[in-house]
């Protein structure tokens, strides 16, 4: 689609209110978070004991999900990139479903799967005397199940962008497959790597629906700081407009931090 | 100056029109009535509609039901509502806070409940939920029938133990209920009314021994800021008078 030479005016003019509009509709919020609190208030919820085991939990809860990613996904996403099986289409399908999925809708399957009365339930309560709903290894994998899917389609991708001759080149000169993964594939992949594990990490810490769903709500245990943000707002609204803005504050890290490995070329 | 024309106007138009229209809301040109409700009353308050609204054919009564805590928040933070109905009187008084209630009066009354799975033989009274490892799933400390198991509870003597016990604060009592009769939680502290037909083959229902001081009381009132303030004030008087006490006492609640 081409625009009709002699009027770029008229249309620049549109696109330009449009966009001017959403960076309005995105900086809006923000901007009503950080004149909410005053930054005494915000010292003060920072330094309230709920919200430090808040803090602490989501990392811990959200660091482990990530690393549990990691063990599962990059596996995943090489033999999605890789290795052809029957029904690779169906497992890509799968894996890439609880990123389109409601969150409260991926907890719901949880309980239905590792929930007392769901599939796998009663075997590990009766087999393994393990009860996963309402302990933090619950909240583990509810943000497993919805931040997995973004570090396994990233690298997927990246995989299957690099050229196959570079392993095949290894494997002449006698590489081992494992080998040739170690030396030359994951170092050629490792910013997209890394941007799938920081994706994935953030998606983690922000998990809220399946999590309230399959692990509920309980200070210490199962609450991480989206909960607690909601919590809040029913009982001290400024205590969650200052929780907002500590999470703010980690996601504003964490882009700075990425940004050489999201906008190649951007200004 | 350049004039928006052709296509470009018709972007703009068309995504000022798409933003218009998503926020109104459906509805045959009536009256809208807003009703916050507390969670427990769903089934009882939702009788009353037809019968509203047979009286007011010009009116739809739309309802809010959540967690009382979360109603008196979106009022104190100024959400349109007409009617606003509390499960405890200390929702009440912080809705209040916000300059726009009505004074406020108590419509019924009802009973706390403990609940196990149904098939549970294991709990008799409020001593059992202390039993350890017993998963006991409570609303929060800010939601009413949350406040009230508490205050159950200590008044029992087992305060400390059974909350030991809890692994979950949830929103509003239907949450709780939903644990237990989903079998992931052993026991919860709901409402007597909360036990619905469609329930009932679910739960095993045990008397909350010792609570017997502890009775839950419900307070409406009309919004000062209410656009339709006669019509509020006859959902609050229809609550309070012979038609409420009928559909209410039908679910089960008592009277004020």
């Amino acid at each position: 689609m081409s625009l009709k030479p002699g009027r770029p005016g008229h249309a620049h003019l549109a696109i330009g209110l449009l966009a001017g509009a959403a960076v309005v509709f995105f900086a809006l919020p923000l901007l009503g978070l950080l004149v909410r609190v005053a930054p005494a208030e915000l010292w003060r919820q920072l330094a309230a004991p709920s919200v430090q085991t808040a803090l602490r939990l989501s990392l811990y809860v959200s660091l482990c999900a990530a690393g549990l990613s990691l063990l599962l996904g990059l596996p995943l996403a090489y033999a999605l990139a890789r290795l052809p099986f029957p029904g690779r289409g169906l497992a890509r399908a799968l894996v890439t479903l609880p990123m389109v999925l409601p969150p409260v809708v991926g907890g719901t399957a949880l309980l239905a799967a590792f929930g007392r009365r769901g599939l796998l339930g009663g075997a590990l309560e009766h087999g393994l005397g393990v009860i996963l709903p309402y302990t933090t290894g619950a909240a583990v994998l509810a943000a497993t199940f919805v931040a997995a899917p973004f570090l396994v389609i990233t690298v997927e991708g990246a995989l299957r962008g690099l050229d196959p001759r570079l392993e095949q080149a290894a494997a002449t000169l006698g590489a081992s497959r494992l080998r040739i993964v170690g030396t030359v594939v994951l170092p050629a992949i490792r910013p997209s790597l890394i941007a799938g594990l920081a994706l994935c990490w953030a998606r983690a810490l922000g998990e809220f629906g399946a999590t309230i769903t399959f692990a509920g709500n309980l200070q210490g245990r199962t609450q991480t700081m989206p909960l607690a943000v909601y919590e809040a707002l029913h009982d001290s609204p400024d205590g969650a407009v200052a929780l907002s803005l500590i999470l703010l504050a980690v996601s504003l890290a964490l882009l700075a931090a990425l940004r050489g490995h999201f906008f190649k070329g951007a200004g | 100056m350049t004039r928006l024309r052709g296509p470009a106007l018709r972007v703009v138009l068309l995504a000022a029109v798409g933003l218009g229209g998503c926020s109104s809301s459906p509805g045959a040109g009536k009256t809208e009535l807003h009703v916050s409700a507390a969670m427990s009353l769903k089934e009882a308050f939702t009788d009353l509609e037809a019968g509203f609204e047979a009286e007011h054919p010009e009116v739809d009564v739309v309802f809010n039901f959540a967690g009382s805590q979360i109603l008196a928040a979106q009022i104190v933070a100024g959400a349109p509502a007409d009617v606003f109905a509390s499960a405890d009187r200390a929702q009440m008084e912080r809705a209040t806070t916000s300059g726009r209630m009505q004074p406020a009066r108590v419509f019924a009354r009802n009973r706390l409940v403990i609940v196990a799975p149904a098939g549970d033989t294991t709990i008799q009274g409020p001593a059992d939920l202390t039993r350890p490892g017993l998963r006991l799933v409570l609303a929060g400390e800010a939601v009413p029938v949350g406040a009230y198991a508490r205050e159950a509870l200590s008044r029992a003597g087992v305060r400390d133990a059974a909350l030991a016990n809890v692994v979950s604060n949830e929103e509003n009592v239907r949450g709780v209920l939903g644990k237990v009769a989903g079998g992931e939680a052993d026991a919860g502290v709901v409402y007597a009314t909360d036990i619905t037909q469609e329930l009932a083959g679910k739960v095993r229902t045990i008397a909350f021994a010792g609570a017997d001081d502890v009775v839950p009381a419900y307070e409406i009132a009309a919004l000062a800021d209410s656009p339709q303030q006669a019509l509020a004030g006859a959902f609050v008087d229809r609550v309070a008078g012979p038609a409420g006490a009928a559909a209410l006492g039908k679910r089960g609640f008592l009277p004020p």
